[in-house]
């Protein structure tokens, strides 16, 4: 059956008012309205427009009957009333403040462009390990990739944002989320590694922070004795040390660099020199090759005296001398004769080369 | 107040009372309302109330061919439709004969 022009022309007109209907819906509706529009025509009269009006309006009085509440509401229509007027507040109610609080986000949205790509770049600086919190794999080879990184994630972010509502969408989702638990995990992941910095202090040469530190060189080589010479290169004996306050300085290794113990020599009858007295006497534990511990000898004094040379690094090393059981003579030194208890008081200034450099 | 304000309350149940006598297609339906007095009522919305209540399932309908003229489609209530009249009729009595007992005059009750 062919509807006439004008039929159709009002139909059509009426259809794009309700474009807006779900396709089903607009079906349903429609179904038979041309054939209905006939049937107006059919009896004869002024044109349809005069007779029905503009199809807007009549779109929307169509509108407005059929998608009225169903006169089969189960109580009273004031029930039906009060029902839909409180679906209708928390819709809109609901409407607002989700929309607002989107509006919002949405404003934030260029700012986590920028966050996602800092944590992209610094999740690679935690991995490689290198370069300040801020500035991921150091200002060479970090700032060119971060700058890439804000670059390309604000061009993905703004692709995103033009294109309708997708498959895409869901991908976008989980790949945010998942960079946003990457947040969290760089976040504690670099508090670590800090932490680390900090326990991570230099070594001391005796293993353990915190332990009484006895005299070495820098280089970490244990002094188990002290041997002072004069200007002339005399031996001395009996000279007692102290330091810039006074105190005396009597905390020499008690093990050499090949770790062989070092203990003082007592000799029985004497009162033991001061500690802070040099050379010490002493006695250095030496075992032989099959574990048995050879005879005690006192170290001798070094026969070959070094020049008196300034370089701490000259001479020394001749020194110490090879251990040669031959005995030496404690009577090379005596024990201090002046007495050992009281350090005089300003005597450190005494000795003209006060060493307190 | 307008009739029409009136009409939109109960245009469900003219459209079903006046199915009730009769099968009718859309404009049938139309003609028959202002026949009976309501001048006012519109087109589209004797023609959107009667695709309402078909979709709710109160109206069945079928095609009529015709050699002359278009094929008509032609609306029937159905039982759940005879329901709905009964109801709806009901409510509008009670209601009527309240609103004439509010005006407590004697020429409106019917």
């Amino acid at each position: 059956m062919s509807a006439s022009p004008e039929v159709s022309e009002y139909a059509v007109q009426v259809r794009a008012a309700l474009a807006d209907l779900p396709e089903q819906q607009r079906l349903d509706l429609l179904e038979d309205l041309e054939d209905h529009l006939a049937e107006v025509v059919a009896d004869a009269g002024p044109p349809l427009e005069a007779r029905l009006g503009p199809a807007v309006d009549y779109a929307r009085d169509l509108r407005l009957a059929a998608l009225a509440p169903s006169a089969t509401a189960p109580s009273g229509r004031l029930q039906g009333a009060i029902d839909g007027v409180r679906t209708d507040v928390r819709r809109v109610w609901e409407l607002d403040a989700a929309r607002q609080l989107r509006a919002f986000l949405l404003e934030l949205r260029p700012a986590w462009w920028v966050l996602r790509a800092w944590l992209v770049v610094a999740a690679a600086g935690l991995l490689l390990g290198g370069g300040p919190l801020l500035l991921p794999l150091g200002p060479v080879l970090g700032l060119p990739l971060l700058i890439a990184a804000v670059v390309l994630s604000v061009r993905l972010g703004r692709r995103a944002a033009t294109q309708p509502a997708g498959s895409g969408t869901r991908t976008s989702y989980i790949a945010n989320t998942a960079l946003a638990v990457l947040a969290v995990v760089i976040v504690f992941g670099v508090q670590q590694r800090d932490q680390q910095f900090v326990y991570a202090g230099p070594s001391a040469p005796y293993g353990y922070p915190g332990d009484p530190r006895p005299l070495a060189h820098d280089d970490g080589t244990p002094i188990t004795n002290l041997y002072p010479y004069s200007s002339n290169g005399e031996p001395l004996s009996g000279v007692l040390l102290y330091d810039q306050d006074g105190r005396a300085v009597d905390n020499l290794a008690t093990t050499t660099n090949e770790g062989e113990e070092v203990r003082p020599l007592v000799v029985p009858g004497e009162p033991p020199p001061p500690g802070n007295s040099y050379p010490q006497q002493q006695q250095v534990l030496r075992y032989d090759e099959f574990g048995g511990l050879l005879p005690a000898s006192p170290r001798p004094s070094p026969s070959a005296w070094p020049s008196p040379s300034p370089s701490p690094s000259a001479a020394p090393s001749a020194s110490p001398p090879t251990p040669d059981p031959a005995a030496s003579d404690p009577a090379a030194s005596d024990p201090a004769a002046t007495d050992p208890a009281a350090p005089p008081a300003p005597a450190p200034s005494a000795p003209a080369p006060a060493p307190s450099s | 107040m307008e009739t029409t304000q009136l009409l939109k309350g109960v245009l469900d149940l003219a459209v079903l009372a006046v199915l009730d006598g009769r099968d009718g297609y859309g404009y049938d339906v139309l003609r028959r309302l202002r026949a009976a007095g309501l001048d006012d009522v519109g087109d589209a919305s004797v023609y959107g109330t009667l695709r309402r209540l078909y979709s709710a399932g109160h109206l069945t309908s079928y095609v009529v061919p015709s050699e002359e003229g278009p094929h008509r489609k032609y609306y029937s209530l159905n039982a759940a439709g005879h329901d709905q009249l009964t109801r709806s009729a009901k409510t509008w009595n009670d209601f009527a004969d309240t609103m004439a007992a509010l005006l407590e005059r004697p020429e409106v009750a019917a």
